[in-house]
Order: C-alpha cells, then sequence, then structure tokens
C-alpha cells in the first residue's frame, strides 16, 4: 500500500471522530440556543393571547416532537417548561443540549480555543441551575436570556478565535443544519396550527402568532424591516427563502454548502443541499398558506436530514477502509 | 518411528458479513527432540491481506492473521506432516528416583534449564494453585516413592475420577468447574494436571496437539473424524519432559502429535482474535485429521 | 493567619525550615516572602483556586460507578529542592532508568538476569505485567520504558529515596506544568528575584524524543496519544499533553491496523501513524491479542508494532518492572548491568515470599507497611500502626495465602512542608514525581509533581485519596542575588546513605 495523505498547515488532519464532535457541538449549541428562544416567544404569546384562544403549550411539544413523559401529571405550563427546559431525561430538553455541547466540546478539546473553554463551563453551570428557575414565569426570562446570550458568546468566540480549518467547517455545518431544522420545525407547528383552519376565537389575533412565529426563530425584527405586512404568504415566503437573514432555511442550507465545499469528497452532501434549495425554490407559498403546509414542512425535514444522513456515511463513518493516496 | 499428515481446519460462518477480522493461529506443530517437522503450511480463506508466523515466548509457531475482505466465512487450514520418536520413559532411570529426589535435582540443572523450568512451576491464569487443587494432588503425593508412580497415580486417578463429557465444560471452563460438575474435556483435565504436578514442586506445560485415532472394528476411518487434544508434560530431571494424558489414562507414545505447548491453554489457544460485524451469530466448527502414512524413504518391515 | 513562622514546626525533616526554625539554603526568600505576605496568601490561594477552576484542570474521580470531575488542587506554597541535590537525584534517575531499560530489554529477550541469577526466574514469570507476548522484540534503542515517573521521598534524616517506578502509564506531569503556571501567576515577583529552574521545556523534550522513535525517517512524523477517552481520569492530562506536543489525541476506535501498518481515520481518509504515545493499560491495547473484548485499543497493533511499523511508548511489557518485589532488586540491576553503585537508593524492602523476610513482616505487621506488589495510586497498602487489630489480622491471612502479592517497608515519616490549611500554614507530608524522557539523550524534567497528603498526620499523597500538589522549585543556591534580603552561608545539605544495616535486599 502507497503512502496515505500527508497533513499540511493549512490542511491539519482532523479525525473523523472528532469532525462528528466539532459538528455535534454546533448542532447542540444551536439547539439549546434555539429551544430558549421558543420557550421565551412562546411565553410572550401565551401572556398576550387572551385565555379563550385556546392557545396551550402542545404546539411546544410537538416543535421538538417529544412527549411529556410519566412522572408529569398534567400538560400544565410548567410541566411541559419543566420538560422542555431542564429534563436529563428529555433528548431535545435545554439540558441534555447544553450537555451535548459539554461533551463535545471536550472530545474536540485540540481543535477549540482555550477561551472557549471558560465560557463552556460557565454555560454548564447556569444550566444546571438547581431551582429549574424556568418552570416559574418570574425567573423563566431572565434564565433563558441568560442561556441565549451565553451560547451566542460562546459561538461568537469559537467564531472568532477557531482557525477556519475542517473542524471549524464541522461545527459551523453543524449549527447550519440545526437551525434550518428548527425554523422548519417551528414552521410545521407554530405556523401550521395557526394558517390551517384559525379557531375562530384566535382568528382576530393571527396577526401575533404571525408575529410570535418570527420571533421564535429571532427573525421578527429583520422582517418588519421589510416593511411589509405580516401576511401569512409573506411570513412564510421570509421564513423559508430570504437570503439575508441567517435564519430562514435557504440561508441556512446557503450557509452549510458553502462550508461544505471547504471539504473532500463532498459531492453527496453538496448534492443533497442543493435538493433542498430546489424544494425551496419550488414551494408556492399562496398555495401552502392556506394548504398543507404540514406536510410540506415534513418533506423539508427529510430532505434536509437527508444532508446529514449524508455527512454522517461520507466523513463519520466511511464505509471504504482503503487508505488514500 | 511414526509419521503422520495432520490436517486441521476451523470454519467459522458468520450470520452478517464481517468487513474484517484480525487474530493469530497457534495451529502449525513445533519440533522438539521427539517431534521433526517434515512440513507444515497455514492457509486461511479468503485471502488474508497480511499473515505473519513467529516464534512466540515458549517457542511455539504462532500466525497473526489480517483479513479485510469482506466475508461470511472465514476458514483456517494447517496442514503438517511430522516424524515422532518417543522414549519409553518407564525405562529411564531418572523417572524411578523418588519424587524428593527429582524436585531436589531440579535445582541442580543448568541455568537455561533452571530458567525454563521455572516458568511452568507457578500458577498461571488458567491454573490456580489454591486448595482445592493442592489437596486433590496431596493423595497421589508420596515424597519417597518414584516419581514416576506419582505422576502414573495422579494420570490414573484424574482418568477415574472424572468422566470425559463434552457438555459439562467450555473453552472458558476453570479446574473448579471440572470438580463441580464432575467431568470435562482433555483440557480440563489436563488443566488439572498441570496443577497438581506444580503444586508437588515439578515444573509442569499444559501440550496441545492431536492424538491418532482407529475407528471400530470393521468401520474405515474417516476423515476430519479425529479431533484436537491437549495433555500435560512434566519435567523430570535426566529424564526430560515426560508426556502424560490423564483423559486416556497412559503416557504419550508414538500416536501423539504436539502442536505447542505453555503455561495453559491461554498460551496455545488455536485461534483467537476480533471481527468487525454488525453483530449476528456465528458458527465455528471443527474438523481434524491425522493421517499416518508410510515414510518414502523407509520400506516396511 | 501568623504572619511569621512562630508555631510553625515538624515532627520530622521539613523541605522548608532545620530544626531551628531556620530556613534552609535556597529557601530564605520564599520564608521571607511568605512571612511578608501575612493574611495576603490566603488570597493567592483564593485567586490560584479560581484559576484552576477557569481554566478547567481537573482530575475524575470515580466513586459507586459514577464519575465527577474535580478541580485539581493545589498548594500555592512551593516546595525547594536546591540545584545541586537537583543534580545528584536528576542523575540518579537517569541511572536508575537507564538500568530498568536493559532489564525489560533482557528479560524478553535473552533473560542474563536470570540466567546469571540475580532474579529468581519466578520473581519474573509472577511479574503481573510481565507480557509473554512480547519477548523476542527489540524496541529501537533498547527503550521500552520512553516515559516514566518515579516517585521518591525523603525519611526524617532528609535522605532523599525511591519509593516506587512507574513505568506503564505514569500520569500527573501536566499538573506539574500546569502548577508552574498558576505560581508564575501568584509569585510573579518571587520568579523575577529568584533563580528558579524553568520546567517548561517538558513537553519540548517529550515530542522531540516521540519523533525520534518514527520508524519512517523519509517524512514528518505522525504521533498520536491514545486515550481510553474522555471518561477517563486523566483524560484531560491527555488532551494537555497532545495538544502540546502537536500529537493528536486519539481512541482505540480512531486507529485501524491495514496491511501491519497502523492509520487514522481522518475525514480526508486514513492516514498513518508512526508513533503512539499511549495512554491506554497493555492489556487493553489490542484485542487480537490480549483482552478480546477491549475496544480501548486497535486490532493488529501488535502485529504492526512487533513488525515495527509503529512505535509504541511506552512498549508494551515495560510495566513488568513496576512489580514491587522486581522494584527490590533495582539496585541490583543497577550494578549488574552498569556495574555502578546506585546514587538513590530503595526504600528498604522485605519480600514476604521469601521465608525469613515473611517471618519478619508477619512479627512486626504494626510497624511496617505492606503494600500489595502489582497495585498502584495506593490501593490495597496498609500502614501497621494506623490499622486495626482486624485490618491487621486480615493482612497476615493475605500474606499467609499469597505472600508473592506482598512485600513489606518501614513506615517512613515523609518529609513535610509548610501547606495553607484552612487559612494556617501547616506542615503536610509530600512525596516528588519527577518524570524522566528514556532515549540516547535521556532528560529528567526539571523537578516534577509534588504531591502533598492535605490531611493531618496522613501519608497518603494519592489525588484520589485527598492529595493536594505543590510546584516544585529547583533553585541555584549558589548563585546569590544581592536582590535577597539577608544573606546567608550555602550550608548544603549533605546527602547520605542511610546505612540503618536493616535493608534486606
Amino acid at each position: 500500500m502507497n503512502g496515505s495523505i500527508a497533513a499540511s498547515p493549512e490542511n491539519p488532519i482532523l479525525l473523523s471522530r472528532v469532525a462528528e464532535s466539532a459538528y455535534w457541538a454546533g448542532r447542540y449549541l444551536e439547539r439549546a440556543e434555539g429551544m430558549a428562544r421558543l420557550i421565551k416567544s412562546h411565553s410572550e404569546l401565551v401572556i398576550d393571547l387572551p385565555r379563550a384562544g385556546g392557545l396551550g403549550w402542545e404546539p411546544l411539544l410537538a416543535v421538538v416532537g417529544t412527549e411529556l413523559g410519566p412522572e408529569y401529571d398534567l400538560h400544565t405550563e410548567e410541566a411541559v417548561v419543566d420538560h422542555l427546559a431542564h429534563n436529563h431525561g428529555n433528548p431535545g430538553s435545554i439540558c441534555t443540549a447544553i450537555e451535548g455541547v459539554h461533551y463535545n466540546l471536550r472530545v474536540t478539546r485540540s481543535v477549540m480555543p482555550i477561551e472557549a473553554a471558560e465560557l463552556i463551563i460557565e454555560l454548564h453551570t447556569i444550566a444546571n441551575n438547581d431551582g429549574r428557575p424556568a418552570n416559574d414565569r418570574r425567573t423563566r426570562r431572565q434564565w433563558l436570556t441568560n442561556i441565549m446570550r451565553s451560547c451566542q458568546t460562546l459561538s461568537a468566540i469559537l467564531n472568532d478565535t477557531m482557525t477556519h480549518d475542517d473542524a471549524f467547517s464541522f461545527f459551523t455545518i453543524g449549527r447550519q443544519l440545526e437551525r434550518a431544522d428548527l425554523t422548519t420545525r417551528v414552521l410545521d407547528v407554530h405556523a401550521g396550527v395557526l394558517t390551517g383552519r384559525p379557531t375562530d376565537a384566535l382568528a382576530p389575533y393571527t396577526g401575533l402568532c404571525w408575529a410570535a412565529t418570527l420571533r421564535s426563530v429571532s427573525m421578527l425584527q429583520a422582517f418588519r424591516r421589510r416593511g411589509v405586512s405580516a401576511s401569512p404568504t409573506a411570513t412564510l415566503e421570509f421564513l423559508l427563502n430570504d437570503n439575508n437573514c441567517p435564519r430562514t432555511v435557504r440561508s441556512c442550507i446557503d450557509e452549510a454548502s458553502r462550508w461544505l465545499l471547504e471539504l473532500p469528497q463532498n459531492h453527496e452532501a453538496i448534492t443533497a443541499c442543493a435538493a433542498v434549495g430546489s424544494f425551496l425554490e419550488d414551494a408556492d407559498v399562496e398555495e401552502l398558506a392556506i394548504g398543507d403546509l404540514h406536510g410540506f414542512a415534513d418533506r423539508l425535514e427529510v430532505a434536509i436530514s437527508e444532508i446529514h444522513q449524508k455527512i454522517h456515511t461520507t466523513w463519520f463513518r466511511p464505509a471504504t477502509t482503503a487508505v488514500l493516496s | 518411528m511414526s509419521r503422520f499428515a495432520v490436517t486441521h481446519t476451523t470454519t467459522y460462518r458468520y450470520q452478517s458479513t464481517v468487513s474484517s477480522s484480525y487474530g493469530q493461529a497457534c495451529l502449525l506443530p513445533r519440533s522438539s527432540p521427539e517431534q521433526s517437522v517434515i512440513s507444515a503450511a497455514l492457509t486461511v480463506q479468503p485471502q488474508p491481506a497480511h499473515m505473519t508466523t513467529r516464534v512466540d515466548a515458549f517457542g511455539n509457531l504462532v500466525s497473526y492473521i489480517e483479513v479485510r475482505e469482506p466475508h461470511q466465512l472465514l476458514e483456517v487450514t494447517a496442514t503438517s506432516e511430522v516424524d515422532i520418536v518417543r522414549p519409553q520413559i518407564q525405562f529411564l532411570p531418572a523417572v524411578q528416583e523418588s519424587l524428593a529426589e527429582a524436585r531436589r535435582k531440579l535445582v541442580e540443572l543448568e541455568a537455561v534449564e533452571r530458567v525454563e523450568a521455572a516458568r511452568f512451576l507457578t500458577a498461571s491464569s488458567r491454573v490456580p494453585l489454591d486448595d482445592q487443587v493442592r489437596n486433590y494432588a496431596l493423595a497421589s503425593i508420596v515424597e519417597d516413592r518414584p516419581v514416576f508412580d506419582f505422576i502414573r497415580n495422579l494420570t490414573e486417578r484424574i482418568n477415574s475420577d472424572f468422566t470425559f463429557d463434552s457438555s459439562a465444560t467450555t473453552v472458558t471452563s476453570t479446574i473448579a468447574d471440572l470438580f463441580e460438575r464432575g467431568g470435562g474435556v482433555c483440557q480440563d483435565f489436563a488443566h488439572l494436571a498441570v496443577g497438581c504436578l506444580r503444586s508437588a514442586g515439578l515444573p509442569a506445560r499444559y501440550v496441545s496437539g492431536y492424538l491418532e485415532t482407529f475407528p471400530p472394528a470393521g468401520q474405515p476411518k474417516l476423515i476430519g473424524a479425529d479431533v484436537s487434544h491437549a495433555w500435560a508434560a512434566v519435567l523430570i530431571p535426566g529424564a526430560g519432559w515426560v508426556n502424560c494424558d490423564p483423559t486416556n489414562n497412559q503416557f504419550a507414545d508414538d500416536r501423539y502429535v504436539t502442536t505447542a505447548w505453555g503455561r495453559d491453554y491461554d498460551d496455545v489457544t488455536p485461534v483467537k482474535g476480533v471481527i468487525y460485524s454488525n453483530g449476528g451469530m456465528t458458527q465455528l466448527s471443527v474438523s481434524v485429521d491425522v493421517h499416518r502414512i508410510v515414510p518414502d524413504q523407509q520400506q516396511p518391515q | 493567619m501568623k504572619s511569621d513562622w512562630t508555631g510553625y514546626s515538624s515532627i520530622t525533616f521539613d523541605e522548608l525550615v532545620d530544626g531551628d526554625g531556620k530556613p534552609r539554603t535556597g529557601n530564605e526568600a520564599v520564608f521571607q516572602r511568605l512571612a511578608d505576605l501575612g493574611p495576603a496568601l490566603v488570597e493567592r490561594q483564593r485567586a490560584a483556586e479560581a484559576e484552576i477552576r477557569s481554566m478547567g484542570i481537573t482530575f475524575t474521580l470515580y466513586t459507586e460507578g459514577s464519575s465527577i470531575d474535580r478541580a485539581w488542587p493545589i498548594d500555592v506554597i512551593p516546595r525547594i529542592i536546591t540545584a545541586s541535590e537537583w543534580n545528584t537525584i536528576s542523575g540518579g534517575l537517569i541511572q536508575r532508568l537507564k538500568a530498568l531499560n536493559m532489564f525489560i530489554e533482557d528479560v524478553y529477550n535473552e533473560q542474563n538476569v536470570v540466567n546469571d541469577g540475580i532474579l529468581p526466574a519466578q520473581w519474573l514469570e509472577d511479574s503481573a505485567n510481565f507480557r509473554t507476548e512480547c519477548c523476542g522484540v527489540h524496541p529501537a534503542g533498547g527503550v521500552w520504558a520512553h516515559i516514566s515517573g518515579s516517585d521518591l521521598v525523603r525519611d526524617a534524616t532528609g535522605q532523599m529515596m525511591v519509593l516506587e517506578d512507574n513505568l506503564r502509564v505514569p500520569s500527573g506531569v501536566s499538573y506539574m506544568l500546569e502548577n508552574r503556571q498558576i505560581s508564575k501567576r501568584v509569585f510573579a515577583d518571587l520568579f523575577r528575584d529568584l533563580d528558579i529552574h524553568p520546567l517548561d521545556n517538558y513537553t519540548e523534550e517529550l515530542g522531540k524524543m516521540l519523533s525520534k522513535l518514527s520508524p519512517r525517517d523519509d517524512v514528518e512524523p505522525v504521533i498520536a496519544l491514545l486515550t481510553p477517552g474522555i471518561f477517563n481520569s486523566a483524560y484531560y492530562e491527555h488532551g494537555m499533553l497532545a495538544t502540546q506536543i502537536g500529537a493528536h489525541l486519539v481512541e482505540g476506535s480512531d486507529l485501524q491496523v491495514v496491511d501491519n501498518i497502523v492509520y487514522m481515520k481522518t475525514v480526508r481518509g486514513l492516514v498513518r501513524v508512526d508513533v503512539i504515545y499511549r495512554r491506554v493499560d497493555d492489556l487493553f491495547l489490542d484485542p487480537a491479542v490480549f483482552r478480546s473484548d477491549s475496544t480501548l485499543g486497535a486490532a493488529g497493533l501488535m502485529a504492526a508494532w512487533r513488525a515495527g511499523n509503529v512505535a509504541l511508548a511506552n512498549a508494551p511489557g515495560a510495566g513488568v518492572a513496576d512489580d514491587k518485589v522486581l522494584y527490590s532488586y533495582v539496585p541490583d540491576f543497577i550494578r549488574y548491568y552498569l556495574n555502578e553503585e546506585p546514587t538513590l537508593p530503595n526504600v528498604p524492602t522485605w519480600r514476604c515470599m521469601e521465608p525469613d523476610h515473611r517471618q519478619h513482616v508477619l512479627a512486626n505487621l504494626d510497624s511496617l507497611v505492606c503494600k500489595p506488589a502489582n497495585e498502584s495510586g495506593g490501593k490495597g497498602v496498609t500502614i501497621g500502626n494506623r490499622a486495626t487489630e482486624e485490618e491487621l489480622d486480615h493482612l497476615r491471612t493475605e500474606i499467609e495465602t499469597d505472600p508473592r502479592n506482598w512485600i513489606a517497608q518501614p513506615i517512613l515519616s515523609l518529609s513535610t512542608s509548610p501547606t495553607l490549611c484552612d487559612g494556617i500554614i501547616a506542615p503536610r507530608h509530600i512525596d516528588l514525581r519527577p518524570f524522566v524522557l528514556s532515549s540516547d539523550e535521556p532528560f529528567v524534567s526539571v523537578g516534577g509533581l509534588t504531591r502533598v497528603a492535605l490531611r493531618e498526620g496522613s501519608l497518603i499523597v494519592n489525588s484520589s485519596q485527598g492529595g493536594g500538589s505543590k510546584d516544585t522549585w529547583i533553585v541555584d543556591e549558589s548563585v546569590r542575588p544581592d536582590r535577597l534580603l539577608e544573606h546567608r552561608q550555602p550550608g548544603q545539605q549533605q546527602v547520605q546513605r542511610s546505612g540503618n544495616g536493616q535493608n534486606p535486599s
């Protein structure tokens, strides 16, 4: 067998296992932040809406595709929030996500800047606060804000100090895919519930609800700056296809593709990204706003997870054992 | 003198495809004063990506096998031809000396021999020298009787106290299991014999190999119907290593082919290793054929 | 806290002050500085602890199946050794490791040490870490234990001696390096005023030594540090060392042997590995040879190593001399292989499998330390004068049942060093683990990891059992900077061998 590939200063060797951890560190970091924002904006919406609107907390559970475990008696606000924020047994909770960040960044220590270490510990400490502060409306907002701020600071530090090498690519791709995924799920559940057949009681508040949808993915401000009214079609088009705002599905996928281009053997993953791109392009938002948004979002989610699959088989668990020359 | 052609095939059938397999085999016969190896070869299917054979710490031939071709069947075949001449040990004067004398004479051995003997004197991973083993040995130990009588008595007792029962134990069974179940196979008998010999203060080895068998009267000998075998060997100063077989209650003669020896089974495991697959069952089958041949250069007498 | 040293006194040899409470040579400045600091020392200690937490320096503690990351316990008061004494110590360690490596090479090949009657063959066979799988191998340069850490203690008379050798996978070097980082920040002023020998060249020397082991001389060697993974107690150290020497921190699952060559799986394909600094125990290195249930190693690794296609540091089987029975023969090995007298003495050791030694041990259990021959980290150690009658009875049975597994040593009154305990400076027992890199140009870390038993009177320094650590300063006593507040005669410590006639080995 002739030699193998050599490392170069621009192209340091990255173990598949470490790449996988960098990718998951990105995903978990984004998940923790996204979940915190989601709970926060939903809390605000619930406060804004009249009780009669019948808006409960179940939609939030649907977003993360989880159900309350037997340890919770009722679908109360406190139970749902506790499950989504503090429950270590829930793979989609903020705590679990931060545990995931902590673990994966430990694995990737060798490729992560030392400055991040302190923040990770801090984030971990906030997340594991014994008091379950998210459950109480009085402390919830502050705790969620702290989580979001710490996540953002950590992202910023990693962005600013990490060498833009393969590890950084995987980290960024993980973040972008998680973000695209979250925006899609929010659309699926949050907006889907509202656009399909809004209950009579909620009808007067659809504007509020759309605003909440945008807020939950941190895009309300950006959207308003466009000066368009918050019609379902305009909002949908914006959430899916806007290519300036960093949290729309399109922006996330474009950004992921951009970083995939930096990696070797990226053909399959790039193709999967392109498939999501054309899927978005072909979306008829007029139709979707009154039609099968749920089915659309499902298909979009599947298309996004296809990118994940390709990344997984190409770099994390390559089937081939051939030595590259 | 006897000449044998031995074929030993180990076949693994896997339920799911194995992507790679790394292992080592201790199947090629070693040479010794009693055994000359005329030819020996190891073949593996599928073709290994890498295979090397080395001499291990005990002088055995150990082959490292790396298979990286996806497969559902792995076949390891050792073929060899050996000549065997063993002395009739009961006629050697040294074995008629007392057990105490034999033990005493160990210290008079040449340094290299003494060092070699020392490694077979103490407990090893599969042969503990615990109370159970010591007490069992005690019944055969008579210090001022010939060492030959001790060995013969011990061999006889193991043979009669335990039944041959291949369902009683497995390759990982211990001497304690043998005592508990009252039966076992040659591996268990040999381990117990080795333990008893060591607890009597004599160096003892575990020997792996084969024994020529004969079909029931009037029936042809079937190819592959033989089995691999194991017994014990004990060092008697002046007589060398004496091979005794508690499974068949006899001293080894020209029908015993030696593959390897060590402190116990773990040193001479025929085939071991790891495979990479998605799980599923493994089916193991072993076929051994010990075939007596008439040497070309020697006229039948 | 008292701002002077009145009231500070040790029941045994103290590293900082002599019997009259005066600072020993080389310690004057630190002595004065600590006194000047007064209560502010507590602040410095807090600062150091905060630093450790923020740097994430941890060790992992295992209790009842779960693991907890604990902040590394450091005591800011340094332990000081004069350069001249240090020269003797490091020379003694180089001598010791040279002999030990020759011993290991010998036992896996010719076994002359046994054939010539220096070491009884049986003790070798019974060493839990003697690996017959390594017989016949000749690692490059005859070096098996490339990285070792021997534990040194000083007895009541001030004599430095070797308590044990760690040739398998010695740990602690990262804490030695981190302690220096911390103490540099806490005592920046002293580092300016004193000639404290730097020690950060350790990792550079480690990297150089490992690179030289590469079987390929035509390419830049690829070095991997093989860790059991994130849940190992020394994972922090593995990560830190890998980063500093530019090695890849790999786990068993990252490695794959192809055609008897070791590769690691990367996102750009398989990359050949030349040198593996392994922090995984022998028996887990290769499931095809050792424990087949191990996922911490790589199948085929041993064959690749034997073929010379990859270097393993430390070599498998190097731990053969960690056995405490074999340890007791090290002075004989030094004489046998080097034809020299050992510079550093052993702690007198009784071997329980020798009838006369055993008799002595059993008759004096309450005044001896008994240790299992093949444990590490202080496991199974019984200190006679602190054990209950019941514990001693149990020990007696154990020794009688399996004498080969037991050795005994006199209860040493380990030297003490002033240590900050709940705001008070108090004497605490310490040891020292210097790290030795063996090659044709051997290197000893400048100082080492000083471990301190934080509980009053305790002799157990292991971090897993409530031990802490200190920075170790090698200070030039021959240069007397004018800056120093006091001038003293360099009354050099006389290094004496303890010829008390009790040494049975």
